[in-house]
């Protein structure tokens, strides 16, 4: 295998993995950084193996999804990968932190909408999937994604609309 | 939608990791694979290349793999299209530039359009072709979104993708006037999300320019990103 086929690997997947795991672990760059490290090594390590009849996209991703229920799981907590994803920093039952910018209202509003149409717009829309490769990641054909993805988009408007509309009290509270 | 979709981008772009970050890892990620795999270091540009181009000469040099390459009748199904796709695969290699990439994206939309207008003319079922197409418009739009620099040919391609995506709507219009019932019990997931317009299509007194304006408001995430690049 040479170096240059997994550096490619690597360029075409790194933004995406990071990606996924920043989402899950409250936006923590450092956390983040250190789990990127670590399902790469395993990919390096697994490359040999790897059967290119396989989507790359889907492979990775598997390796990503793994390494964070482990991490969670060596921290004494067992979570719920698609269920975890853009929890804001803070928000863990104990002191629930305001976020007034308009990001931090996305975040809001996708961790609102169910697993399923969250994880189509996090592939679109945040990690830049084709549809294509999306497909081969959950199992649809490609037509499927493209109207579920859009479905998926109209439902998180809604959510955020009613989210500008009505501010949650603590929001208020921290404005006045 | 347009909003929601800049704000997306927005956060994709707040969410990347460091370029101190991905340069960092990826220096200790191939250093890594040299302790791992010490024999295979070396990246000759020559090997890389010789295959496909030999691939490309023998294949086209056959009468058969030009007629599989060039024709809008050898389409999904067809025994010659593994050899078209092949072809295609091979020819995708070489585009590496923002703006190679873009033609490319832009003349293989073309094939699936011609091959979709092809299948219309005999009366076949497109439906499958249809999502082809919409894939194939999906990169297509993807590659212009990257060219920042060169607005001359991110002008001339968007032009292009316009008229494009007016056959791909003459198309889907056609393939929904004459689906019969049947067809519509086990219509896959790629009309499902126009089942609605068809309904209004078929009872209205719509014009073809409002079936048109119909069309897109089913489909609006097309029209909004041409909205978008412009």
């Amino acid at each position: 295998m040479k170096q240059a086929e997994f550096a490619k690997f690597y360029d075409q997947h790194v933004s995406r993995v990071y990606r996924f795991l920043f989402f899950r672990v409250n936006q923590n760059v450092e956390v983040a950084e250190d789990l990127t490290s670590e399902v790469f090594m395993k990919a390096l390590k697994n490359f040999e193996s790897f059967d290119p009849k396989r989507s790359e996209s889907a492979w990775i991703m598997t390796i990503a999804r793994n390494h964070l229920i482990n991490y969670y799981r060596d921290r004494k907590e067992t979570i719920d990968v698609d269920e975890v994803a853009f929890g804001l920093a803070g928000e863990d039952g104990r002191a629930a932190v305001v976020a007034i910018d308009d990001q931090a209202q996305v975040r809001r509003a996708l961790a609102k909408i169910n697993a399923k149409d969250r994880q189509l717009i996090e592939l679109k829309y945040l990690q830049g999937y084709p549809y294509k490769e999306i497909a081969e990641i959950v199992g649809k054909s490609p037509g499927a994604v493209r109207v579920e993805a859009h479905r998926a988009m109209k439902k998180l408007k809604q959510v955020l609309d009613k989210i500008y509309v009505e501010p949650e009290a603590t929001t208020e509270e921290a404005a006045s | 939608m347009s909003n929601l979709k800049r704000q997306l981008k927005k956060l994709q772009a707040s969410s990347a990791p460091t370029d101190e970050f991905r340069g960092t890892l990826r220096a200790q990620l191939l250093a890594e694979h040299a302790n791992l795999y010490p024999q295979a270091r070396g990246f000759a540009w020559s090997r890389a290349f010789a295959v496909p181009v030999a691939l490309c000469v023998v294949v086209m040099t056959m009468g058969t793999g030009t007629y599989a390459y060039a024709s809008p009748a050898v389409t999904d199904g067809d025994v010659l299209y593994p050899v078209k796709q092949g072809i295609e695969e091979v020819e995708a290699q070489f585009y590496r530039s923002p703006e190679a990439a873009a033609r490319f994206e832009a003349r293989m939309l073309e094939r699936r359009l011609a091959e979709a207008e092809y299948l219309a003319e005999r009366r076949e079922d497109i439906r499958e072709q249809l999502n082809l197409v919409a894939e194939q418009l999906d990169l297509s739009l993807d590659r212009v979104e990257q060219l920042q620099e060169n607005e001359e040919l991110r002008t001339q391609i968007i032009s292009r993708l316009e008229n494009q995506t007016g056959r791909y709507q003459d198309l889907v219009i056609e393939y929904l006037e004459e689906a019969t019932e049947s067809e519509e019990a086990t219509t896959g997931d790629l009309i499902e999300a126009v089942q609605d317009a068809r309904e209004q299509i078929q009872e209205s007194d719509l014009t073809r320019a409002e079936k048109a304006y119909l069309y897109y408001r089913v489909r609006p995430e097309i029209l909004e990103r041409f909205q978008e690049l412009k």
